[in-house]
């Protein structure tokens, strides 16, 4: 049963561009249709400081194919950027301080750029907590003008690891405490949850190399065990997070999706498109 | 707090559930509005009804005020019952708990006699927010009777929807 209207979802990563009408439902995502143009290697170069976007008309014209594939759409889209080009923070506003405005003030403290170029938000983590983002506004301005010259209407603009988390806290892990890891293709991030809560969010850039799965095991286990858990769940999204799910649970750790949702008319699994978190 | 939102230039959100609430305010005032001028003069109706059996000497004339006033001060009766068990404000707060962000009601038309029967004018942005307030009125205790008239899909939905009021406890 969905619970919502479907949104429609633009979302960004070093190796494609997809897009899909989501809505969400008890059980998770459902998508409506989806596409995903691959591009060009460094095409687009997730990063949190520089431009983004090596080639811009490579990117344009995969972002207008990918509009074609879905007909065209008129209705307003959710950019979401991917992994690795914001920094986050878990912080703990005094009660009398805006969430928003508290995290730019604790957040543009340690920026390498004027606080005047950055761009924050939050996710609200309940018991008085957020996850406070920020992000550099010219590295938004190149994904929002590629985005428009392709014809794309914006409605607003997210970021991939937030969207993530945004989903997966509709469903806490069993028993409230577990580590989710979201996968990008340039970063991943983690998220510890303890007592129905996220207690910490950290967030690692990553080598898809041999030893990937490795090497985000070792990060999320010592994420785990910083915030006081011993031998944690653990739920994946993002891409490659099947193979990931396979890799934990060969070597005996409890893994499993973060979310699923029908295979029909999908180009991947549900499971690999951290950004469908943005629908909701 | 509004949706999280990173653009460099945000666009302001759509006012959609803003103007829900507004029009729904609107459609409260006038109901309450119209039932406030009704009950009133009913209510002198009822007064001027009493003093003339009161001033009635014959037994016949009095009977005559009883046969042919009875009926009507048993209606009146029914309907300030039901003006007080259900009130039009609660009418219009439970119809709000069953609808969608996106629908609105263009009119609420509220007819107080045995029973309180309710004639809604509905616009809907999307057929699937429609359909869904139809499920939840359909699936509420407190609505009966539900009966969607034709619906008129050019861009948005609209419809009337005539149902009855069967109330409850107060939420």
């Amino acid at each position: 049963m969905a619970l919502h209207g479907a949104r429609l979802v633009l979302a960004f990563d070093a190796s494609a561009v997809s897009a899909a009408r989501v809505s969400w439902g008890l059980s998770g995502p459902r998508v409506e249709a989806c596409a995903l143009v691959p591009l060009a290697p460094e095409a687009l170069l997730p990063s949190p400081f520089e431009p983004n976007l090596a080639r811009p008309e490579e990117v344009r014209a995969a972002l207008r194919e990918l509009r074609r594939a879905l007909g065209d759409p008129e209705r307003g889209a959710t950019l979401v950027l991917p992994s690795a080009v914001a920094r986050t923070a878990v912080l703990e506003p005094p009660a009398d301080a805006a969430p928003r405005d508290y995290a730019r003030f604790r957040l543009a403290q340690a920026l390498p750029y004027p606080p005047s170029d950055a761009l924050v938000d939050v996710v609200l983590l309940g018991k008085g907590r957020v996850l406070g983002a920020v992000v550099r506004r010219t590295v938004v301005a190149g994904y929002e003008e590629a985005a428009a010259a392709a014809g794309w209407k914006q409605e607003r603009l997210d970021l991939a690891p937030l969207a993530a988390l945004d989903g997966l806290m509709r469903r806490p892990p069993e028993g409230g405490a577990g580590v989710d890891v979201i996968l990008g293709e340039v970063g991943f991030s983690l998220a510890v949850f303890r007592d129905g809560a996220v207690q910490a969010f950290r967030s690692r850039l990553r080598d898809r190399g041999e030893g990937d799965a490795d090497r985000v095991q070792a990060e999320a286990e010592r994420t785990a065990a910083a915030a006081g858990l011993r031998s944690p769940r653990f739920r994946v999204v993002g891409p490659g997070a099947r193979s990931l799910i396979h890799a934990l649970s060969f070597r005996g750790l409890s893994a499993a999706a973060g979310w699923d949702g029908p295979r029909d008319g999908m180009p991947v699994e549900a499971c690999e498109l951290p950004w469908l978190g943005a629908a909701r | 707090m509004t949706a999280r939102d990173f653009s460099t230039r945000p666009v302001p959100r759509s006012g959609l559930p803003d103007l829900a609430l507004v029009t729904l305010a609107a459609a409260l005032l006038a109901v309450a509005g119209a039932v406030t001028l009704t009950t009133r003069r009913d209510l002198g109706e009822a007064r001027r009804a009493v003093e003339e059996a009161r001033r009635e000497p014959a037994a016949g004339r009095r009977a005559e005020a009883r046969d042919g006033r009875a009926s009507s001060l048993q209606g009146l009766a029914a309907q300030a019952l039901s003006t007080v068990e259900a009130p039009p404000p609660r009418i219009l707060a439970d119809l709000a708990a069953l609808m969608p962000a996106d629908v609105r009601l263009n009119r609420v038309t509220l007819t107080y006699g045995e029973g309180v029967s309710v004639e809604l004018a509905v616009v809907a942005r999307e057929a699937a927010s429609y359909d869904r307030f139809l499920e939840r009125l359909a699936a509420s205790p407190r609505f009966t009777d539900i009966l969607p008239g034709a619906e008129s899909r050019e861009g948005a939905i609209s419809a009337p929807i005539r149902m009855r009021y069967r109330g409850g406890e107060a939420p």
